[in-house]
């Protein structure tokens, strides 16, 4: 269910805080198999939906989060709650302080059910833990659910919870989402505080949601769309009684780069979605972007040197590292101080470059992921007849905007023949965070992925 | 280019010899990569300003204070 369905269920008292809870629970248990969960919360969870039910009792509402259950990704400080990050270095450490985003949605009335499980220390794309074990593709369970944030990413498409929380310094959410089929929102750099966060690299992360449908993902950003099926206190419809308005949007299309080397499903999928926006209104015209690949660069680079400064302290635990994260932790301890600062002075000028292209454009439209999920184990794939390193596979079209910290969307736009999911990601200027949500949603509707596609029982 | 073996071997905990090729082929794809990019850098170009929001720890945690130790 959605979030909007959930909060109409609850205030037409249909159910309460404390059943949904407990049912969240049963489904929980039943996918066990996936391993999404590192950690389930159900005792603390029942208490906090029993507080919950009290206060809608006594008229108290917090909003349109009231009661919502929420699953955190391991990475975030839950106070009492043990945060491993994917790593066996904090497999017992228990925060004393939430993350401020934690906060946040606890301020806003959701219910924390567990912390899901993830890519080792934020720093892969497979979620296949060494620690806690691999998580599974709801949608296949012999493949990823992308990563890092792969265990969030497998919770809503499994129908788990609505809610999910994510953070992103190469693609972690977005990946995630388009491998599950679900929507996943990397905001504006520094929107939302990195506080509370376990870092990765500090000058890439950003902490974001991961929900199943677009308006979902509006309503937990706090961006309301005015869509009369939502209700709730705090909207009131538009005389159209559509959410968002797109008529006229400038969607610009990359014509280099983003389109290079996709698999041929992919492909048209995202084609499929960009004729769509066309024919509701969006005026769409081809762009060419400055360099991608030259982002792509500075990025790793910056994501090596950064995340080798947090955890080198621990190199000498090489056993308690998988290989794949052990290899990048040294790989970034040899860059030198001068290679870095001059990546950051790089980016600098690619910032201000790519910049121009709000002159003309509103948003941007593009594949997240050059595949659909790969095989758990899989290292590399085939495109176009060629070998590619399913981690460059995954990343090469979502990074680019961690560089330049501008928001993104992911959204399903179809299915592949094989049955998996294709994503599509919606990219806007810093702060525009509502254009995604207009665009998003208007073609959730039109091409109507999440009420007709669920993943195999 | 850059002698990575050499830089690997130089730190002050060296990487392990049999860590080594792992971890410089894809660094010297990467210096490929880099090295044009870094060659035309205007002498006046300040650092991309990642200050905005990011708030600092919210706690000692054992990333910061080092705590963490196996059993």
């Amino acid at each position: 269910m959605t979030i909007a369905e959930i909060g109409r269920a609850l205030r037409e008292r249909k159910i309460s805080v404390v059943e949904l809870t407990k049912e969240t629970m049963r489904l929980i248990a039943a996918a066990s198999g996936l391993n999404a969960f590192i950690t389930v919360t159900e005792e603390a969870a029942l208490a906090r939906a029993s507080e919950l039910d009290r206060e809608l009792a006594r008229g108290v509402d917090r909003g349109l989060l009231h009661g919502i259950p929420i699953a955190h990704k391991d990475a975030f400080y839950t106070r009492g709650v043990r945060t491993t990050a994917g790593t066996k270095i904090l497999e017992r450490f228990i925060p004393s302080k939430d993350a401020d985003l934690v906060t946040r949605f606890r301020g806003a009335g959701t219910v924390m059910v567990g912390k899901t499980n993830l890519h080792e220390l934020c720093h892969g794309i497979t979620s296949n833990n060494p620690h806690y074990g691999a998580v599974h593709n709801p949608w296949d369970v012999d493949r990823i659910p992308g990563g890092s944030s792969g265990g969030s990413g497998a919770v809503l498409a499994a129908d788990l919870v609505p809610l999910a929380t994510g953070t992103d310094t190469g693609g972690s959410i977005r990946i995630p989402a388009a491998y599950c089929g679900v929507v996943g929102l990397k905001p504006t750099f520094g929107h939302w505080s990195c506080r509370g966060v376990v870092p990765l690299a500090f000058t890439l992360d950003h902490v974001g949601i991961m929900t199943r449908t677009v308006r979902d993902a509006a309503i937990a950003f706090g961006e309301n769309p005015a869509s009369p099926e939502i209700g709730g206190p705090e909207i009131q419809p538009r005389p159209s009684g559509r959410g968002f308005e797109i008529n006229d949007l400038r969607v610009g299309v990359p014509e280099n780069f983003f389109f290079d080397r996709l698999d041929p499903e992919v492909a048209a999928s995202v084609r499929h979605a960009i004729q769509t926006a066309a024919a509701l209104g969006a005026r769409v015209t081809e762009i060419r972007l400055p360099d991608p690949d030259a982002l792509n660069t500075v990025a790793r680079l910056i994501q090596l040197a950064e995340a080798s400064t947090v955890w080198r302290r621990y190199q000498d635990r090489r056993e308690d590292f998988g290989p794949d994260v052990f290899a990048l932790l040294q790989q970034g301890l040899v860059i030198p101080a001068t290679d870095y600062l001059d990546a950051q002075r790089v980016r600098t000028l690619l910032a201000r470059d790519f910049a121009k292209i709000w002159e003309s454009v509103d948003c941007l439209l593009a594949p997240v992921t050059a595949i659909t999920a790969p095989r758990i184990g899989e290292m590399a794939v085939k495109i176009d007849g060629a070998d590619e390193d399913v981690r460059l596979a995954s990343t090469r079209l979502t990074r680019p905007f961690n560089v330049l910290g501008w928001p993104a969307l992911a959204l399903p736009c179809g299915l592949s023949k094989n049955g998996l999911p294709i994503g599509l990601q919606i990219v806007a200027a810093p702060h525009r965070e509502k254009i995604l949500f207009e665009l998003g949603s208007a073609l959730e509707d039109a091409l109507g992925f999440a009420s007709r596609c669920q993943p195999r029982p | 280019m850059t002698d990575w073996q050499a830089v690997a071997a130089a730190l002050q905990a060296p990487i392990q010899p049999e860590d080594r090729v792992s971890a410089i082929a894809p660094l010297e794809r990467l210096e490929r990569a880099f090295r044009p990019l870094q060659q035309n850098i205007p002498l006046d170009t300040p650092l991309w300003d990642a200050t905005p929001l990011w708030g600092g720890p919210v706690e000692s945690s054992p990333i910061q204070s080092g705590e963490a130790q196996p059993e």
